[in-house]
């Protein structure tokens, strides 16, 4: 059952989202088309692992790649909010560099066939300061609490990594038991589950602007 | 088992706490903006307040002036004539006499409408409607420049508060001034309806002149004090943007104002 939730049913929630940003199609401005491209990656990843999973082929390099991507994606996708424009330059250093790092992390001191601690923790803390400020500034700055698709996209972002970190940081180090496995993989298939109807919220949210 | 529990920890932590400060600033930013709100309805009110209070102490001021203006000026522009009548129609010819009869009976009547315009004696006496009507008689010039006053449906209200019949009173005064001032009108109408549902009366001003400029639009002072004026009140005003010419306005003003 456990086995079921977390290849089938959770992978099977990013249609949520991906129906709901079609409905609002004509509504989408720049962040709104990087997280559907965002969504769309995850969804040829999570397809690509589990046919490479179920002929018994290690899918870990394309954990790799698919980790750049997401980091670059979600970079472009908080700098198309981000309204200042030093921080908009720091993002945009993260887009560059962050590839350039994973890559020599895994060709010089790791494998690409082990799975990419540091790059994902890295990622990880790095989109949670990036969520934070953005959430901060949202607080701060704006006169009124608007839940729009910014609001429900970084929160989902930064809950999703903030819960992530420690499971990419220990998972090397937890025993291989399957039970207790299939535990800590499912708390995660619950937090991407989290993620995707949050961000399905945000896209519902999208409405024409009031004149 | 103890690493698990460690992992199971550090997953539902963060989540947990992510929520809880997430919904801890949402309650602090609805507070601070109900606060805000709070604050700002406040500043609004005594504003209101203290134009209430100006406008109040300009027309007892008015009203005061107005009074002195038709008792002193005016009983003595009575005096000089009867002196005048007395004592000096012997050496005066006919005619001279009649020009300052004439003359002292011009300031006299002049006096008399400046003390009247000032103190609004016919709202006392008469009531808001009666008010309306003798001001638009007084103003009309026949086949030159004709206020036409209408009610539709119901009649202007007499049991208004005194201060809201004022307001209504010195908006359309201020309306025909301007109209008389910069419209080139030569008719101008008035409406009055009752809006059961909003409970409001609906005042409807048109004139036929050359219309508004459209860059001095609602800039000047007129309708500032318009403005301020119906907010007392509670009431409000739109320009009328139809394709007829010249220039209308609609004035709502709420009957429990």
């Amino acid at each position: 059952m456990s086995s079921l939730y977390m290849r089938v049913v959770v992978p099977a929630t990013i249609l949520l989202p991906l129906v709901f940003a079609l409905v609002r199609f004509i509504y989408w401005k720049k962040t709104e088309r990087l997280v559907f491209v965002y969504l769309l990656l995850s969804l040829v990843f999570n397809v690509i692992s589990s046919i490479l999973s179920k002929k018994g082929i290690n899918n870990l390099p394309y954990l790799h790649l698919y980790t750049c991507l997401e980091c670059m994606l979600l970079f472009a996708g908080f700098r198309t909010i981000v309204k200042d424009v030093k921080v908009s330059r720091v993002l945009l250093a993260g887009i560059l560099l962050f590839p350039v790092f994973a890559a020599i992390y895994i060709f010089k001191f790791h494998s690409i066939y082990q799975y990419n601690i540091i790059p994902r923790c890295v990622e990880s803390i790095l989109l949670m300061i990036a969520a934070m400020y953005i959430l901060m500034q949202k607080f701060i700055k704006e006169n009124k609490l608007v839940y729009d698709f910014n609001f429900f996209f970084v929160s989902g972002m930064l809950m999703y990594f903030s819960s992530s970190l420690t499971l990419f940081a220990l998972s090397e180090n937890v025993p291989k038991t399957k039970e207790l496995n299939y535990v800590l993989w499912n708390i995660h298939a619950t937090l991407v589950l989290i993620l995707y109807v949050l961000i399905a919220a945000g896209y519902y949210k999208l409405r024409p602007k009031r004149a | 088992m103890s690493i698990y529990l460690y992992v199971i920890i550090g997953m539902v932590g963060p989540l947990l706490l992510v929520a809880a400060m997430m919904w801890l600033f949402v309650r602090y930013k609805k507070n601070m903006l109900r606060q805000q709100f709070r604050m700002q309805t406040a500043a609004l009110n005594h504003q209101k307040q203290l134009t209430k209070v100006i406008i109040e102490s300009q027309e007892s001021e008015r009203k005061q002036i107005g009074k002195e203006l038709h008792d002193d000026v005016g009983n003595s522009l009575a005096s000089l004539r009867l002196f005048l009548d007395e004592h000096l129609v012997q050496y005066l010819e006919a005619d001279v006499k009649a020009a300052y009869t004439k003359r002292i009976d011009a300031i006299f009547h002049k006096v008399r409408t400046i003390s009247h315009q000032l103190s609004i004696v016919e709202i006392e006496l008469f009531g808001l409607r009666e008010a309306i009507f003798i001001l638009a008689e007084n103003i009309s010039v026949p086949n030159v420049f004709e206020i036409k006053v209408e009610e539709l449906e119901c009649m202007i209200p007499d049991d208004l508060e005194y201060t809201t019949a004022v307001i209504i009173y010195r908006v359309l005064q201020e309306l025909l001034t301007n109209t008389m001032k910069h419209a080139n009108a030569s008719i101008v109408n008035i409406t009055f309806e009752c809006m059961e549902e909003t409970n409001e009366l609906i005042i409807h001003y048109q004139d036929n002149g050359k219309g508004l400029d459209s860059k001095k639009k609602l800039k000047g002072m007129g309708f500032k004090n318009i403005e301020s004026r119906l907010q007392i009140a509670n009431g409000r005003f739109e320009i009328n943007n139809a394709q007829t010419k010249g220039f209308g306005v609609t004035i709502f003003v709420p009957f429990n104002s």
